[in-house]
């Protein structure tokens, strides 16, 4: 029982610890979100462990950043105040370069879809908003990203 | 899916998978730390074994010296309470979560009941409103309707404990007030919550309502401890209410 979840839980870290460093830009909070997590996940467990990186993912946003939701209705202007060693480590990568040009909203949409692999509908359900929205936001992305000098993108 | 997106799915599996993790052993929450309130009750509770220590020994010094040795020797409950009392909050705890259930659209508000395998003194408890979209009981408290009949007894000294939920309600009819509900062979086995354990299981399921013990380790809490078995004996089998 619990040592199943465990085990879950830290087979799904790296992953999706990585996914909320990119999201958030800030480890601490990556973490501090992640440990909420494992915390609701013995309260109450997800009832379908097929996609555990997603449910982990949307708690750990939730828990990290109270507030996501509000970001989401005030809109992409909003931004959070980042970590900045966490920001350095991603201007070594270029990944990294092109993620800092996004807002929090972008990037938590964008590292779900092109590093957790989740399709738009499930990024749609796991933070609350359309899918006409999560499509909108990963084509402004690419195309904030495109300018930004990320020539792949 | 288009080339465009796959490149981009390499890139950020390439970039992302360079971040580096923290330590293993702090991919897990650490136990809660204790509040300021528990550590002064526990402060006290201490002070208080001491200062009733010492006036036994007080107690037994003179008494001794006035030839009276029956007034030296504790009583058998009273050293049991206070060796309970003591290992209650030695130590780091465990702690014991799961769903709760009724043959209903509500849950009852209940007590929920740890109570030592070993040492029926020794329990732990935690209160849980009433659960549900039914018409409220006037005066009640309810949890909010779309949350989920779950309870959590924290800081449960390690041990073996049988797990029982008591009705707190005045329900109609009488007969069932006091009602118990526990963690049985039948909630583990045909209507478990775990993930892990199909609920309903294939082919027959047994009706047997024995109480099964369930194990609290240091810093970890026991998951799917569903109290769902309202159909056990009452009284009889199970241990009383504790008071």
């Amino acid at each position: 029982m619990t040592q199943r979840w465990g085990d879950l839980y830290d087979r799904a870290f790296p992953h999706v610890y990585r996914a909320l460093v990119a999201a958030t830009l800030d480890r601490e909070r990556a973490l501090d979100g992640l440990h909420d997590a494992f915390e609701e996940g013995l309260r109450n467990p997800p009832a379908d462990d097929r996609n555990l990186e997603g449910w982990l993912y949307r708690v750990a946003l939730r828990k990290t950043r109270r507030s996501l939701l509000r970001v989401f209705r005030e809109g992409p202007m909003t931004e959070i105040s980042s970590e900045d060693s966490t920001v350095a480590l991603l201007q070594r990568l270029e990944v990294g370069r092109l993620l800092v040009l996004l807002t929090e909203r972008q990037r938590a949409i964008v590292v779900a879809h092109y590093y957790l692999g989740l399709s738009q509908q499930e990024i749609a359900e796991a933070l609350g908003v359309r899918r006409g929205t999560v499509s909108a936001t990963v084509s402004q992305s690419l195309a904030r990203m495109r300018e930004g000098g990320g020539k792949r993108a | 899916m288009p080339d465009q997106d796959k490149d981009l799915m390499h890139l950020f599996v390439r970039d992302l998978d360079d971040i580096e993790l923290p330590p293993r052993d702090m991919w897990r929450p650490a136990p809660r730390k204790e509040s300021q309130l528990m550590k002064t009750s526990r402060y006290v509770l201490y002070a208080g074994a001491i200062a009733a220590v010492l006036v036994v020994a007080l107690i037994a010094r003179f008494g001794l010296r006035d030839g009276n040795q029956v007034a030296a020797s504790p009583s058998p409950s009273a050293s049991a309470s206070t060796s309970a009392a003591a290992s209650a909050t030695a130590g780091p705890a465990g702690a014991i979560t799961g769903r709760l259930g009724y043959g209903s659209d509500f849950v009852p508000p209940v007590t929920v009941y740890a109570i030592s395998v070993s040492d029926p003194s020794v329990w732990f408890s935690t209160d849980t409103p009433r659960f549900g979209n039914a018409t409220p009981v006037p005066g009640e408290p309810t949890w909010p309707p779309s949350g989920r009949g779950t309870y959590l007894i924290s800081r449960v000294t390690p041990g073996t404990y049988y797990v029982i939920a008591y009705r707190n309600d005045n329900p109609d009819p009488p007969q069932l007030k006091n009602l118990p509900a526990a963690y049985t062979q039948w909630a583990a086995k045909c209507s478990s919550s775990d993930p892990a354990v199909p609920s309903p299981p294939p082919g027959p399921c047994a009706y047997d309502h024995s109480l099964v013990p369930v194990i609290v380790t240091a810093g970890e809490t026991v998951a799917y401890i569903d109290i769902v078995d309202w159909f056990g004996p009452q009284g009889g089998n199970y241990p009383p209410r504790p008071r």
